[in-house]
């Protein structure tokens, strides 16, 4: 695949961060959606025992 | 402050509740939201949280509940009323409409056919979305900066790889397809291909060659640090090859401040392979060398614009660092505005949003004058060792000091405001300020400026200032380009046609008043 | 007279025939409305109208028309059939003779002794992890080898983990009177219209009445269903504890259970895609189903080996 490509396709946008950008997107009819990103909180790690259990697929 | 919205026997599909723990989510003010149907369950989960109040003692099951924490010094009761019934009554279109996914994922599954990710995250999430991104042979838009130079070398190093353009970390400014992403001006296709470092700088040339009447195939932007010794201009030298293949690219021009002198070499190495005129403007460099390479050099962004335009019409290009108007016009200008200075106003105060902008303007009044700035050219130039703002100061305001936790002043001009205020006194000579037009800017930011102005002007009382302006924007551009011009002009600015033309009046303004 | 506005029907569930069958004159009551679909109340039975690009659903009745916000339907109004039509206020009839009749059930229970496809169950894991519902499906990021960044629990997760786990241990010993009780500390739980460990029990009773059914388990879960959560869920609980369900739904299973070969990641997508969440929870019900049953199945195998041992000893 080379740059070139994808100078001639139609531009298909996802937006992730200030909407306003998407806004400016829709306002000149380009194909776009807008992701309504959230930081991650922390997160649980542990694996659980029963499903370490169940899992048989290794 | 804890409360509750409940409606009875409210059935909203799925989607809409989740919009409307969005929409609640996102005002100022609003530390948590839960948004369910009134079981035991959900309603554990709000005693749990500690959000649990008398107006949800009765819900039942079948009846819908919002739950909002919120610090009732910043939103109201009201607020989150309204932007509920907002999302409640909104007409859901069908399909993905107005549906906002929540990962990239998701937004892939929706939008069949994506070819590029926009992201203007915070910084230290953002590589990880990129790196998706790539994988999926998504092109990546990066706004965010703070972002690890080890993390963009890796991102960039893959997109070479999979031939898929990584603009950015700190890219502002591109035009792929037509199609102006983040801050970008509406200018016409046509001939002239760009592969641009600098946001703003990739702005004015734009509109520049498009006042002039010509076009552009793609504006590629590489972000702020892709010609540093580490990155080694990756997605410069891709963009250059890609527009040398292009053959809707009949010129090709580069614009960026000066590179590390290894990626240097290899821009000119890769340039002497074409036969496509190249422009190149490494803001403030060596001229020799980029003849030498077989390209033409600039003076300025404008001139880089108007050599372009040559070249793009067979014409022999020529260094352009005069006028528009006629001498006569320009010396009856700086007359007058010497003529309007008091003695005691002795200072250009420089305010600028637009970094490359900022740093055209140093680079030209730095030599004959000691401009601070806080993007001095020198080290004993930096704007920390100005006292009491007794100098000349130039200031890009949308450098990352000033950026924290506010808006960039293209979107939001309250950070130019406050400055006006700060730095615009009775010692004050010359304002010299741009004013960015195009998507992602500001609604208005001409009339922005012409309200600092008049509040600065009723400040200091019976004194005036020069004020000298340019407006970077093309007739196509969401705000009035026309409008915008009167409105400077209403406020007593001098509009020139480019930043390059403004600071050169400046300086024989600065000159005459021997400022 | 042919006066009003007139709309046929495409598709038409086989138990809502049945029902309407023995239901010559019939009163219902519009229960909620949204821009595709229209449910209705009848004889404490759960009735769905919907748009053309829906698909069919238990008790559900498919009019040919792109959109139902046109009708201007609104909870309390009054639907009245007989004569094979449906007559909504303002003037508007939906026939229901040309509609073609489907079934949305299963004819038998999954005869395959041979077991799970593992393969497919796999898919459907890496499905899971690759979407991101925003319901209790995120707990499939408990999975062991996770070939993607650890993605930490929303607060609907992390908050029902325990009963959820607690509820497959105990399906996984056939302990059903721990299950029952573990799922009334599901039933309702989550956001969403169908709160999302609705969805999962869905998930979960849909999968187990074709390849292990336990009526009285099944019954108990429905009964607290009623009480517990929205009508529209245990409606949704109730059908799948009879079989009941999307052809897609039920086509999902079959594959799982090696009843069938089809594109699993299609099916998958696309039940991905519905409600905010309800499909991913659904489908991670449908996934922990077949773990417990995929597991049983070694457990067995595994008893078989060893009694076989044993007699050769002796």
């Amino acid at each position: 695949m080379s740059l070139n490509d994808l100078f001639a396709k139609e531009l298909k946008v996802v937006n992730m961060g200030l909407e306003s950008f998407y806004d400016d997107l829709k306002k000149q009819d380009v194909s776009a959606i807008h992701v309504q990103w959230k930081p991650s909180a922390g997160g649980d790690k542990k694996m659980s025992s029963l499903l370490g259990r169940l899992k048989g697929l290794k | 402050m804890i409360k509750a919205i409940v409606k009875e026997n409210a059935y909203n599909d799925s989607v809409t509740l989740m919009l409307i723990s969005r929409e609640v989510q996102k005002l100022d003010g609003v530390e948590n939201v839960l948004v369910g149907m009134g079981t035991e369950l959900n309603l554990d989960l709000v005693k749990t949280m500690d959000m649990f109040v008398p107006e949800l003692e009765a819900v039942t099951p079948n009846d819908l509940f919002i739950a909002a924490r919120y610090d009732e010094s910043k939103v109201t009761m009201d607020d989150l009323v309204a932007a509920f019934n907002e999302e409640m009554n909104k007409k859901k279109e069908s399909g993905s409409g107005d549906y906002q996914p929540p990962t990239l994922d998701s937004a892939l599954k929706h939008l069949q056919g994506a070819n590029m990710l926009v992201i203007s995250i915070p910084g230290e999430y953002a590589a990880a979305e990129a790196d998706k991104a790539l994988r999926e042979d998504l092109n990546v838009m990066m706004f965010s900066d703070n972002v690890k130079i080890e993390d963009e070398l890796r991102l960039k190093k893959m997109a070479v790889e999979k031939g898929l353009l990584m603009m950015g970390p700190d890219c502002g400014t591109a035009i792929i397809n037509g199609v102006p992403l983040c801050f970008a001006n509406v200018v016409r296709r046509g001939k002239i291909g760009l592969v641009g470092a600098s946001g703003t700088g990739t702005q004015e040339i734009t509109v520049i060659a498009h006042q002039l009447g010509e076009g552009f195939s793609q504006v590629i932007g590489t972000g702020g640090r892709d010609l540093s010794e580490t990155i080694g201009g990756l997605m410069m030298i891709q963009g250059i090859e890609a527009l040398m293949a292009d053959p809707e690219t009949e010129v090709i021009v580069l614009v960026s401040k000066p590179p590390a002198a290894s990626v240097e070499k290899k821009i000119y190495e890769l340039v002497k392979k074409t036969d496509k005129p190249v422009v190149i403007d490494f803001i403030g460099g060596d001229a020799e060398s980029i003849k030498e390479a077989g390209a033409y050099p600039c003076l300025s962004l404008e001139d880089a614009a108007r050599k372009a335009v040559a070249l793009v019409r067979g014409e022999e290009p020529v260094s352009f660092d005069a006028f528009d108007a006629d001498e006569a016009e320009i010396n009856q200008i700086v007359e007058q505005a010497v003529g309007k200075l008091k003695s005691e106003q002795k200072y250009l105060r420089g305010l600028y949003t637009g970094g490359t902008l900022t740093d055209e303007a140093i680079k030209y009044l730095g030599e004959n004058h000691a401009i601070y700035s806080n993007i001095p050219l020198t080290a004993d130039r930096n704007i920390k060792l100005l006292e009491n703002k007794q100098g000349h100061i130039c200031l890009d305001l949308g450098e990352d000091q000033f950026t924290r936790g506010r808006p960039h002043p293209m979107i939001d001009p309250q950070t130019r405001t406050d400055f006006f205020e700060s730095h615009i006194d009775e010692t004050t000579a010359i304002i010299l300020v741009d004013v960015v037009l195009g998507y992602g800017s500001y609604v208005d930011p001409a009339g922005a400026v012409a309200e600092s102005l008049a509040k600065a002007r009723a400040r200091v009382g019976d004194r005036d200032f020069v004020v000298v302006a340019s407006v970077t924007g093309t007739d196509q551009d969401p705000q009035d380009l026309n409008k915008s011009i009167e409105t400077l002009e209403n406020a007593g600015a001098i509009v020139m046609p480019s930043n390059a033309q403004a600071v050169r009046l400046v300086d024989r303004i600065m000159k005459a008043a021997a400022l | 007279m042919i006066s009003g506005r007139q709309y046929g029907s495409l598709m038409l569930a086989a138990d809502l025939r049945q029902f309407l069958l023995k239901r010559p004159q019939l009163e219902l009551q519009v229960h909620s409305a949204f821009e595709t679909s229209v449910n209705l109340m009848a004889d404490e039975e759960l009735i769905t109208l919907a748009a053309s690009s829906r698909e069919l659903m238990p008790m559900g009745l498919i009019a040919d028309t792109a959109d139902l916000e046109h009708w201007q339907l609104k909870a309390g109004d009054i639907v009245i059939y007989s004569q094979n039509r449906l007559q909504l206020p303002r003037d508007i009839t939906i026939w229901l003779e040309k509609a073609e009749i489907r079934e949305v059930s299963l004819p038998e229970a999954f005869k395959n002794k041979s077991g799970i496809d593992k393969v497919s169950l796999e898919t459907v894991r890496r499905k899971l992890l690759e979407s991101e519902g925003g319901g209790i499906a995120d707990l499939a990021a408990l999975l062991p080898e996770t070939n993607r960044i650890d993605r930490p629990l929303n607060i609907y997760a992390e908050y029902i983990k325990e009963n959820l786990l607690a509820f497959l241990d105990a399906l996984r010993n056939r302990d059903y009177v721990t299950a029952v009780s573990q799922a009334e500390c599901l039933l309702g739980f989550g956001p969403g219209l169908t709160p999302s460990a609705d969805d999962f029990l869905t998930g979960i009773i849909l999968f187990l009445y074709y390849r292990d059914p336990k009526s009285d388990f099944f019954q108990e879960i429905v009964s607290l269903a009623h009480r517990r959560t929205t009508v529209l869920s245990y409606h949704m609980i109730k059908n799948a504890a009879a079989g009941k369900a999307y052809a897609s739904y039920l086509a999902l299973i079959r594959i799982l259970a090696g009843e069938d070969q089809g594109s699993l990641e299609t099916l998958a997508d696309k039940v991905l895609c519905y409600g905010a969440s309800s499909g991913s929870d659904f489908l991670f019900g449908v996934y922990c189903a077949g773990l417990v049953l995929e597991e049983r199945e070694n457990a067995r195998a595994g008893n078989k080996i060893n009694a076989g041992v044993n007699r050769i000893h002796n």
